[in-house]
């Protein structure tokens, strides 16, 4: 590695370089590390049974119309979700001090950003549906984007 | 505050990686401590001590070089 005169070398020249692409898309720091990449593979599978298994769920009701299959489609997507929510908590124990100081804060303002969102939309006389809540992931992502251009 | 975490690293002719190695964290947190972004926990300042053989007020001072947190 090159060595500069001051003591510091080409690394250390760079700016923090935080994955500006995984932020914006997972909002993790990349699957560089083990838990980000297992962070990732635990998303996608969840999304995947919970595609795949509404799909399949769907069909069996349109053609046998039993109620559990009905259930098991309304639970479907909160377990989805709810092994979603597991596994980032997994993801944000694995972080760093910074990382995770990041990513809480980037939580606080999506949090912030939710509440006065839905007391606007309510005060519009619009209904807030829950599914919206999804909506908050990507802007925690663009949270998590900006609060790293301070790092 | 201000750190004398670069010059100790190059004195040993430590990348920021690989320091970020021994202390278990990311380049990037080394590289935000370096530059005065970030202030290390007490955990981690006395780890960085402890891997320099040095005490943390060798290490750190508190002159603020950035008002921002």
């Amino acid at each position: 590695m090159e060595t500069r005169p001051t003591g510091e070398t080409k690394e250390e020249r760079r700016d923090s370089n935080w994955p500006t692409l995984a932020m914006l898309t997972y909002g993790t720091f990349g699957a560089d590390s083990a838990a980000g990449s297992r962070y990732r593979v635990q998303c996608w599978t969840a999304l995947i049974v919970l595609t795949v298994g509404e799909a399949v769920l769907t069909v069996l009701y349109a053609r046998s119309h039993d109620e559990w299959t009905r259930r098991v489609a309304s639970f479907l997507p909160g377990i989805a979700f709810t092994y979603i929510a597991w596994s980032l908590r997994g993801y944000l124990l694995a972080l760093d001090e910074l990382a995770r100081r990041m990513q809480f804060e980037a939580m606080a303002w999506t949090y912030l950003c939710g509440m006065a969102g839905a007391v606007f939309l309510f005060g519009l006389g619009i209904s807030v549906n829950p599914a919206w809540f999804l909506a908050l992931e990507p802007l925690r992502g663009a949270w998590l984007y900006v609060v790293s251009k301070r790092f | 505050m201000e750190n004398k975490l670069r010059t100790l690293r190059a004195e040993r002719d430590w990348s920021q990686s690989d320091l970020a190695d021994k202390l278990g964290v990311s380049r990037q947190t080394i590289n935000a401590i370096e530059t005065g972004r970030y202030d290390p926990s007490l955990p981690l300042a006395f780890q960085i001590a402890a891997l320099f053989k040095r005490s943390i007020e060798e290490i750190f001072s508190p002159q603020s070089t950035n008002g921002r947190r």
